[in-house]
C-alpha cells in the first residue's frame, strides 16, 4: 500500500531532484518511491514538461532603439548619432512615446550584423553630421560582406561513434523530452552522420522534436538534396511557426540555391511574420538573382522587421533590378531602418540609376539615413 | 542545471561572426580603430579599459538583448527593464576596469546584469510596488509580444505573477541556468530557500497554465 507520508515528502523533493541537486541519501529515496508510486512519478512527468517550456522561452528581448542613446548618454560617450533635441537628452529616459517607435524601428540585429558599417568622424561641434567620406571603406577583414562561399566552421570535438548511436537512438524515445534534447545535442556537435536522423526527426510528432532537427541541419549547414528538399516541405507544410522558421534558417545555412523557391514563396505569403524574416535572411545568404522579384515583393511587407531584411538581402544579392524597389523604399517606407537599410543595399548594387532617389534620401528626418545615403552616392558614383 | 534551451538565435549571431562582417569605427578621442565582429569580447573589454568607447558600443550591442530579456523578466515593466538595463551597461562602463579576464566577460556582464536588477527589485520592495498589478496584464501582455514576438504569452503571465522571490530563482534557474548555490549567492539567501522557492514557483505556474 501506498505510504501517503511518503508521497508528500517527496512530492517536495521532485523539483530539486529533477535538477539532480538532491544529496545522495535522498536522491535514493525518490528514486526508490518513483520505482513504486505512479502518482508522484506523473507528478515528476508534468514537472519535466513546465520546465522544459520554460526552458524553452526565449533568452533574448529587444529594447527601444532609443537605449544606446541613453547609455551613451549616461557614459558620456559620443553615441555617433546627434540627438534630434540635443538639449533634452541629458537624463534621458525612454519615455512611453517610444514604446510605439520600438515597433517601428527597434535594432533586432545581433551587433554582429551591422553590416559593412560605417561609422563617422566629427570634430566634436554641431557639424557632427558631416561625415569624412575617406573613412566609409569597409574593414579589410576577411571575406568581406557579399562574399560567396561558406567559411570553415570552427572545429568541434570529435563524436565517438557510441555517443552519436546512443543520440540517434534517442530520436526515437517514446518521452518527447528526451528526443528534444537529444535533437538539440545533435545538432550541437554539427556532425554530418547525424544528418539523416535529423531529416527523420523533422517528421516526428512533437513540434519542438522538429524545431530542433531543423536547427540541427542548419548547424550541420550542408547536406544534399534531400536535406534541402524536406527543409523545404517543412518550411511550406509544417503547421507549427516556430519549425518553419528554422528550417527557413536552415535553408540560408545550407545555402542550396533549390531552395530559392520555396523560400520566395514563404516572404510571400506565410502568415508568421518570424517566418517570412528569416527566409528574406536566407534568400540574401544563397544569393541567387532568382530571389529578387520575390524580394522586392518582401519591401512591401506588414511588418518592418521583414522588409528590413528583404533590403538586406537585395545588397548582399546586388542586382541592378532590384533598383526601383529599393529606391521607392529608401523615399517611402515608415521605418527609418528599413530606409537606412535600402540605402545600403543601394550602394552595394552601385547602379546610378539609384542616385535620383540617394539624392533626395539626403534630406531624409533620419541622420543614419542621410549617412548611408551619402556613402551609397560615393558607392553608385553620384556625388 | 546547464543552461541548455539558449536559443539558437546566438548561432545565427555566431554565423554571421564566421563570416567575417566587420564595421570602422572611431574611438571616444577620434582615432580611427577597427571593429570587426570576429573580435572576441574580451579583446573588446581590454580595447574598452583603455578608453575606446567604439569597443564599448560593440560590446553594448552584442550583449543589450540578453541583458534586457533578463530586466524585461524580472521587473515585468518595460520602462523599468530599460532604465534597468542603462543602469547596466553604465555601471559596466564605470567598473569595467575592474574586470581581470578570470572568467568569461559574457557570464561577468551577466551577474552584473543580475546584481543591478535585484537591486532594483529590492528598492521597488522597500517602497511597496508590486511588480505586476492585476490592470497592468495588458500592458505588460503587450510589451512582452512586441520585445519577444516568438514568445509563450501565457507562460510569461504565469511567471510574472509569481511571488516575489519565487519568481527571481525560477527566471534566474530555469531561463538564466544559474544552479542553487550561485543563486543563493546572488540573492543573498540560504541554499535551502532557492530550492523550496523554486518548487514552489514551477508549481504555481504549472496551475496557472492548467487554469
Amino acid at each position: 500500500m501506498k505510504d501517503v507520508n511518503e508521497c508528500k515528502v517527496v512530492e517536495e523533493l521532485l523539483s530539486p531532484f529533477f535538477d539532480e541537486e538532491l544529496n545522495e541519501e535522498a536522491d535514493a529515496l525518490v528514486r526508490r518511491h518513483l520505482d513504486t508510486c505512479g502518482a508522484c512519478l506523473t507528478k515528476l512527468e508534468e514537472l519535466k514538461e513546465t520546465v522544459s517550456a520554460i526552458n524553452a522561452l526565449p533568452i533574448e528581448a529587444t529594447p527601444d532603439e532609443g537605449l544606446w542613446t541613453g547609455v551613451a548618454d549616461a557614459t558620456g560617450l559620443d553615441a555617433g548619432v546627434p540627438p534630434l533635441h540635443g538639449r533634452d537628452r541629458r537624463g534621458f529616459r525612454f519615455p512611453r512615446l517610444m514604446q510605439l517607435a520600438a515597433m517601428l524601428a527597434t535594432l533586432m540585429v545581433p551587433a554582429a550584423l551591422v553590416v559593412g558599417g560605417i561609422r563617422l568622424l566629427s570634430d566634436g561641434d554641431d557639424a557632427v553630421d558631416m561625415p569624412v567620406l575617406a573613412d566609409v571603406e569597409p574593414a579589410p577583414s576577411p571575406p568581406a560582406p557579399g562574399a560567396i562561399g561558406r567559411p570553415p566552421r570552427a572545429p568541434r570535438a570529435p563524436v565517438s561513434d557510441g555517443r552519436l548511436e546512443a543520440l540517434i537512438g534517442a530520436l526515437s524515445d517514446s518521452d518527447a523530452q528526451v528526443r528534444r534534447t537529444a535533437a538539440r545535442t545533435l545538432g550541437d556537435m554539427g556532425d554530418r552522420r547525424a544528418m539523416q536522423a535529423l531529416v527523420g526527426a523533422l517528421a516526428d510528432s512533437d513540434g519542438e522534436v522538429r524545431r530542433w532537427a531543423a536547427w540541427g541541419l542548419g548547424e550541420i549547414g550542408a547536406g544534399d538534396g534531400q536535406v534541402t528538399e524536406r527543409l523545404m516541405e517543412v518550411l511550406l507544410s509544417d503547421p507549427v511557426d516556430e519549425v518553419r522558421r528554422w528550417a527557413a534558417w536552415a535553408l540560408g545555412e545550407i545555402q542550396n540555391d533549390h531552395a530559392v523557391p520555396a523560400l520566395a514563396a514563404a516572404l510571400e505569403s506565410d502568415p508568421a511574420q518570424e517566418v517570412r524574416r528569416w527566409s528574406a535572411w536566407a534568400l540574401g545568404e544563397i544569393q541567387d538573382e532568382r530571389a529578387v522579384s520575390g524580394l522586392v515583393t518582401g519591401l512591401k511587407d506588414d511588418w518592418y522587421e521583414a522588409r528590413r531584411w528583404s533590403a538586406w538581402a537585395l545588397g548582399e544579392i546586388a542586382d541592378s533590378r532590384a533598383v526601383p524597389g529599393l529606391s521607392e523604399a529608401l523615399l517611402r517606407d515608415e521605418s527609418a531602418e528599413v530606409r537606412r537599410w535600402s540605402a545600403w543595399a543601394l550602394g552595394e548594387i552601385g547602379d546610378p540609376s539609384a542616385n535620383d532617389a540617394l539624392s533626395k534620401a539626403l534630406q531624409d528626418e533620419s541622420a543614419e539615413v542621410r549617412r548611408w545615403a551619402i556613402w551609397a552616392l560615393g558607392e553608385t558614383g553620384g556625388r | 542545471m546547464e543552461s541548455a534551451f539558449e536559443s539558437p538565435i546566438w548561432d545565427f549571431a555566431q554565423s554571421r561572426q564566421r563570416k567575417g562582417l566587420a564595421r570602422t569605427a572611431v574611438n571616444a578621442e577620434q582615432t580611427t580603430t577597427q571593429i570587426s565582429a570576429t573580435d572576441s569580447d574580451e579583446d573588446l573589454v581590454r580595447r574598452v579599459q583603455s578608453g575606446d568607447g567604439n569597443a564599448f558600443e560593440e560590446l553594448y550591442h552584442r550583449h543589450v538583448r540578453r541583458i534586457y530579456a533578463l530586466c524585461l523578466r524580472m521587473l515585468s515593466d518595460h520602462r523599468q527593464a530599460e532604465e534597468a538595463t542603462q543602469d547596466v551597461f553604465v555601471r559596466l562602463w564605470e567598473s569595467v576596469g575592474s574586470f581581470q579576464f578570470r572568467s568569461a566577460f559574457r557570464t561577468w556582464l551577466h551577474r552584473l546584469g543580475v546584481n543591478v536588477v535585484l537591486g532594483q527589485i529590492r528598492t521597488a520592495t522597500r517602497r511597496g510596488q508590486k511588480t505586476l498589478s492585476v490592470g497592468d496584464t495588458e500592458i505588460f501582455e503587450r510589451e512582452v509580444a512586441e520585445a519577444m514576438p516568438e514568445t509563450r504569452l501565457d507562460l510569461e503571465q504565469a511567471i510574472a505573477r509569481l511571488p516575489a522571490g519565487a519568481k527571481e530563482v525560477l527566471i534566474l534557474h530555469d531561463i538564466q541556468g544559474y544552479r542553487y548555490r550561485e543563486i543563493a549567492e546572488l540573492v543573498g539567501t540560504a541554499e535551502g530557500t532557492v530550492k523550496s522557492q523554486l518548487s514552489r514557483a514551477r508549481r504555481l505556474v504549472r496551475e496557472a497554465l492548467a487554469r
